[in-house]
């Protein structure tokens, strides 16, 4: 996976990188991660997300100088990944018609990663069905709540950083994340 | 997550445990892709590299005079077309006044024979003088 030092070399005008400000490379590799998972979890397309993260610091370190400091570099940047996102989106809604090659994975796969090896097979089958069922649910959320709630329950993010992020009211949000709640509680609940 | 998210999002252990494990799962999966090396993109064949720009101008080329030249084309068969339908319609014309023309010439003799027939006819031997003279009384009358 190329580092964001290969980023900006990569850049078209050297002389630009030279002048980048150290503490964005810092804040790129330290937000890179949650960059990609965040991109991950809602594309659920490994080589988007790592394309759209690509994009979201390069769109980032252009954008440098504009950055105030009124929310944190995380949230910023994030902000910068969710509208490259919708985007993504919009861009994939219009090319209905072209052959496009993605590598969307379904829910079933997506379900397979579990973390905790040491617990018992029948503590992993449920877990597994109960991320199975979580991916469904997420799934059938609009992209706004799916956004909303990936970043408060995948991201642990606090309410006030996602309206921050997603330009959104405070209000908005938990109302976002509401309905998205009312949905994973039937879909979590018509399984356990 | 602060006291107030906390009192707003009230969950049940049941909807918190898969929460917690589609958290962890989302977490692990995105630890394993993103430690896994990416495969570049396959670069188009050499060939088609070398002789992409080439192909692009010489398409480029044959499209623009086409562009010019069909039209061209056209209209000089047009042209010649025009010139061939005025030929045409000047040799008619031609036949139509030469047949005009007969025409004219044969009712010239018509006439010119009618009036020497006439001319004859009233040249009547003296002997006959009588006869004519009351036909033409009669004609008159």
């Amino acid at each position: 996976m190329a580092t964001t030092t290969a980023i900006l070399e990569s850049m078209e005008r050297p002389e630009q990188a030279q002048a980048v400000p150290t503490d964005f490379n810092q804040v790129a590799a330290k937000c890179r991660p949650q960059i990609f998972r965040f991109l991950l979890s809602s594309l659920r397309d490994p080589d988007a997300a790592e394309t759209l993260t690509q994009d979201c610091l390069l769109k980032g370190f252009r954008n440098w100088a504009s950055f105030r400091g009124d929310s944190s570099e995380l949230t910023w940047l994030l902000r910068i990944a969710i509208n490259l996102q919708r985007d993504h989106w919009r861009n994939r809604r219009l090319q209905f018609w072209k052959r496009t090659q993605t590598n969307t994975i379904d829910s079933d796969e997506a379900s397979q990663w579990l973390p905790s090896l040491e617990s018992s097979p029948e503590q992993q089958v449920l877990a597994r069905e109960q991320v199975k069922a979580m991916w469904k649910v997420v799934e059938g959320l609009s992209e706004r709540q799916r956004t909303v709630f990936m970043l408060r329950h995948v991201e642990e993010m606090e309410l006030q950083e996602i309206a921050q992020a997603t330009g959104l009211s405070e209000g908005t949000v938990k109302a976002h994340l509401s309905r998205a709640m009312v949905r994973v509680r039937a879909g979590i609940g018509s399984r356990v | 997550m602060t006291h107030d998210n906390h009192k707003f999002e009230q969950e049940d252990p049941q909807v918190e445990a898969a929460l917690r494990q589609f958290r962890q799962s989302v977490h692990a999966w995105s630890e394993q892709e993103f430690s896994r090396p990416r495969a570049v993109a396959p670069r188009p064949s050499t060939w088609l590299a070398r002789w992409h720009k080439p192909l692009v101008a010489a398409l480029g080329c044959v499209v623009v005079v086409a562009g010019v030249s069909v039209p061209v084309g056209v209209h000089h068969q047009h042209a010649v077309a025009a010139q061939q339908q005025a030929q045409i319609l000047e040799q008619q014309r031609k036949a139509d006044e030469a047949a005009r023309q007969l025409a004219l010439s044969k009712v010239d003799d018509d006439q010119l024979l009618a009036d020497v027939d006439e001319d004859i006819a009233q040249a009547t031997p003296e002997a006959l003088e009588p006869m004519a003279s009351l036909m033409r009384e009669t004609k008159t009358k």
